[in-house]
């Protein structure tokens, strides 16, 4: 059955580009509504206490990872969102209007204001 | 080449590059989830006229249609039609060229590279065509893996008309 080949050779093509995608971020963003209250250049070690809408929010940066530790909104769905890493990702708290971003070298439009 | 065959031979270009166009406008109409996966029906009948007839009249057929149903969709010249007819050429022409060369695959592996080649044609014009902006490359998958789907579907299709053609009594020219 040569069929195969070209069947499996697709396939092969299909996921190449999954190869080749960055496995860490160039800069981190914290945002609070439009304004954005925290950018750094990854790596970076540090810890962060923002402000948002329904209080403190403490966000952890640990290399190229970010995680949200602690937050007073009711669902917590920030701090079960767990660890990002790759460009492009973000934690969202919606009540409190906080938004964690990590974006790569090509999509600096990410951010628009 | 005498006149018959040849009467005989514009007669099927006729016939499979009307089919191709009317599947390929009825397909339009079809909803689907991504707006450039499409099963590319018609390129059944481009692989048919490769097959009953010869490798170069698949390539005719394959344009033909493209620009019969681009005249009647009126879409004779835009972007669209430009990506359709990249698409028709460069897949019809990788499967004329393997079934000439009597290569080990089957219809349906003919009808897996044709519409291999045919998405690949396609993000190629597109990307030089509009410039996409960022990463084309990751669209690559969402394009080429509904594509094989197809192609297999497409390749059954095929073998099923051609057994039915065989056995109708329809004088095929050769």
């Amino acid at each position: 059955m040569w069929d195969i080949i070209p069947i499996f050779a697709g396939i092969v093509l299909a996921l190449l580009p999954f190869l080749f995608l960055p496995e860490h971020g160039e800069n981190i963003y914290v945002v609070h509504e439009s304004q954005t209250l925290f950018s750094a250049e990854l790596p970076l070690d540090t810890t962060l206490t923002v402000m948002g809408d329904c209080g403190r929010t403490v966000i952890k940066i640990d290399g190229y990872r970010a995680d949200v530790l602690e937050a007073n909104c009711p669902k917590k769905l920030c701090v079960k969102t767990g660890e990002i890493s790759r460009p492009g990702s973000a934690i969202i708290c919606v009540p409190g209007k906080i938004a964690v971003i990590i974006e790569g070298k090509s999509d600096q439009d990410a951010i628009t204001r | 080449m005498q006149s018959l065959d040849r009467n005989r031979r514009i007669a099927s270009w006729a016939i499979l590059i009307a089919a191709g166009a009317i599947i390929w406008i009825l397909e339009e109409f079809i909803p689907r989830p991504l707006p450039w996966i499409k099963p590319g029906l018609a390129n059944i009948f481009t692989l048919v006229a490769i097959v009953i007839i010869s490798p170069s009249d698949g390539i005719i057929v394959s344009m033909g249609r493209v620009i019969l149903a681009g005249l009647i969709i009126g879409r004779l010249g835009s972007p669209n039609f430009i990506l359709s007819l990249a698409g028709a050429f460069f897949s019809s022409i990788s499967m004329a060229i393997l079934w000439r060369i009597r290569s080990p695959f089957s219809i349906y592996g003919l009808s897996v590279i044709g519409s291999l080649t045919h998405v690949i044609a396609q993000l190629g014009i597109a990307f030089f065509l509009i410039n996409f902006p960022g990463p084309i490359w990751l669209l690559i998958s969402t394009v080429l893996l509904p594509s094989i789907f197809t192609g297999i579907l497409i390749g059954f299709l095929t073998s099923r008309l051609l057994i039915l053609l065989q056995n109708s009594r329809i004088h095929l020219p050769e």
